[in-house]
């Protein structure tokens, strides 16, 4: 984790403009490590809960913290990569997230999806 | 860092910070319907705001590409950094359109799910949002504090068991009088 700033700003400094590159690839990196830290704390409810609801509520906001982290991923080296494929990615895992706790939902009420 | 990416670095931020408080929100609430409140709310704004940031630094770009292209001369670099920020618009409005439904649908499930008991803090006072009945399951009023409702319960208890003898004789006369209409009939 310490190496990784470090890594970032030696590809960006390789390319067209270093100072921004690596500065935004430095915001975009924190962001990552708070997001994790929230998902990590989401993971802890969605273990601890007492409720099955507790458990459906922590993951499907972690879903939600992944899509933002996926859309982030694209951002790390905005200099030189496309970053379309990532957020290709991000749009298809939100709509995964709330249609499978749609599902789950309904599975839990009615023991059944049809 | 540009202006814009200033600007873009500042929604990040904030949109960290509801991220991490939504979540710790999420692990500290009492119970489960106030957990809903963390996790509904603060989670739609933080992907909000991290994602405008991101269509901003993607908006430098778009500024950066165009001012090489004039210089260059030829066009149609400008296509990727729009994909991109066309993209991030499109995850914006569909994450605000499914992050509050699903969490309506969660609170709906748990509010309908008779055999799940919603585990409420010892202290009655610490939240009442769990004791809200579906219409039709009690009769009192859903304003009315715990403790004074039970009172109110204790109090009319022999009123109601008076009328409810009371609905018990009116049955059996009702009976009565529907036998003899049939005697009367036959």
């Amino acid at each position: 984790m310490i190496c990784a700033p470090s890594l970032l700003a030696l590809t960006s400094a390789e390319g067209a403009d270093p100072a921004g590159a690596s500065a935004v690839s430095y915001v975009v990196l924190v962001a990552c490590l708070v997001l994790l830290v929230g998902g990590v704390l989401l993971l802890i409810r969605a273990l601890r809960g007492p409720t099955v609801f507790d458990r459906i509520l922590a993951i499907n906001a972690l879903g939600t913290k992944t899509v933002v982290l996926v859309a982030l991923f694209a951002f790390l080296d905005f200099g030189h990569a496309d970053p379309s494929f990532f957020l290709d990615t991000s749009i298809v895992y939100a709509l995964i997230n709330f249609v499978a706790t749609i599902a789950i939902l309904k599975y839990i009420q009615y023991r059944r999806l049809s | 860092m540009t202006p814009l990416e200033i600007v873009g670095t500042i929604f990040i931020v904030i949109g960290c910070v509801f991220a991490l408080t939504g979540a710790v929100g999420v692990l500290r609430m009492p119970d489960f319907y106030t957990r809903l409140h963390p996790a509904g709310k603060s989670d739609t704004l933080a992907q909000g705001l991290i994602l405008l940031g991101l269509a901003l630094f993607a908006a430098q770009s778009l500024i950066a590409t165009l001012g090489a292209a004039h210089g260059e001369g030829h066009g149609g670099e400008w296509i990727g950094p729009v994909n991109v920020i066309l993209k991030l618009v499109l995850l914006t409005l569909l994450l605000f359109l499914t992050a509050p439904t699903a969490t309506h649908a969660i609170a709906k499930a748990a509010r309908l799910d008779r055999h799940t008991k919603i585990p409420v803090e010892n202290d009655p006072g610490a939240s009442r949002v769990a004791e809200i009945v579906v219409v039709g399951d009690i009769e009192d009023k859903l304003e009315e504090p715990i403790a004074k409702v039970l009172d109110v319960r204790e109090d009319d208890r022999p009123a109601a068991d008076d009328q409810q003898d009371a609905d018990a004789d009116n049955q059996e006369r009702g009976d009565d009088d529907n036998n003899q209409d049939e005697e009367t009939r036959s």
